[in-house]
């Protein structure tokens, strides 16, 4: 298959083959533990083939979304644990980002969902799509982007 | 025993030394504080407190350039607008910014319009 017309597969073709998923459960929800983490999703990113000015958009909102998970665990009397979930759906050439704390639960309060106001801006500016899910379990925020390079490849096998 | 201790605070303080360099220079009376690296949780705390000592001085301006900053997130934000609140009428504080991961998020929030952000530290002491 040539895709790329120089007989090499582009970064989608490279991204399809690769492991797509990225999954960390039990996290201590401790800032310390959060550069390692911003470094392995950015490696995902460019593994899908995303441009760096959008590998910068996934990884500083989903740093923003382990901070907020850093708070709550913080906040609650004992340092609770959280899960990152990224993962590549290669039907709709999308990224998924999930973060979900499992520290203690905050009640509804005047902060909203506990996110700092310039956390959450960023959040919903940075990403495509974004959500914060909070229930008595936790919190969780999802954030997603197209990949467009995935998106392309996608359209030309289609047509 | 004591070297078990020694270690692990030797741990501690790298981990808190993570990746960002900050640099002070004065030019006449405006004070240049150049940071590499990245700014985030863990950092942000030092990147005030650097400017924090040197607004303590009382420049005419405070000039942080982040031309060298890899990563800068609401933590670092925050940490800028208290030095924006802690230099007063006394200090101008400007910003020097050129790539994505800086402008962007002080871009997004809106902070671009509060503190004045500049591609070079040469437009950054020019500029009144």
């Amino acid at each position: 298959m040539d895709i790329d017309g120089d007989g090499r597969a582009g970064p989608a073709a490279r991204a399809a083959s690769a492991a797509v998923e990225l999954r960390c459960r039990g996290v201590p929800a401790e800032p310390a533990r959060f550069p390692p983490l911003r470094r392995m999703l950015a490696a995902w990113a460019e593994c899908l083939g995303m441009e760096t000015e959008q590998v910068e958009a996934l990884v500083l909102a989903s740093y923003e979304a382990l901070a907020n998970a850093a708070e709550h665990a913080y906040a609650g009397a004992s340092a609770g644990d959280l899960e990152l979930h990224a993962v590549y759906m290669a039907e709709s050439a999308r990224a998924h980002v999930t973060v979900i704390d499992r520290g203690q639960w905050q009640p509804p309060s005047t902060t909203g969902t506990g996110l700092g106001g310039r956390g959450l801006v960023l959040i919903e500016n940075l990403a495509e799509h974004s959500e914060v899910t909070t229930g008595s379990t936790g919190t969780a925020v999802h954030m997603s982007w197209t990949v467009p390079s995935a998106a392309d490849v996608l359209e030309s096998a289609h047509a | 025993m004591a070297r078990n201790e020694s270690s692990a605070a030797e741990t501690a303080d790298r981990s808190d030394q993570q990746d960002l360099t900050v640099t002070l220079e004065w030019q006449d009376r405006a004070a240049v504080l150049a940071v590499s690296g990245e700014i985030d949780m863990v950092t942000a705390p030092r990147f005030q407190n650097e400017m924090s000592a040197a607004l303590e001085q009382q420049p005419d301006k405070l000039v942080v350039d982040m031309t060298q900053v890899e990563f800068f997130d609401s933590a670092g934000l925050s940490a800028l607008v208290a030095a924006y609140q802690q230099a007063g009428k006394h200090t101008s504080v400007r910003v020097v910014a050129t790539n994505g991961a800086t402008v962007r998020p002080l871009r997004l929030t809106a902070l671009d319009r509060k503190i004045l952000v500049h591609d070079t530290v040469d437009d950054a002491l020019a500029c009144r």
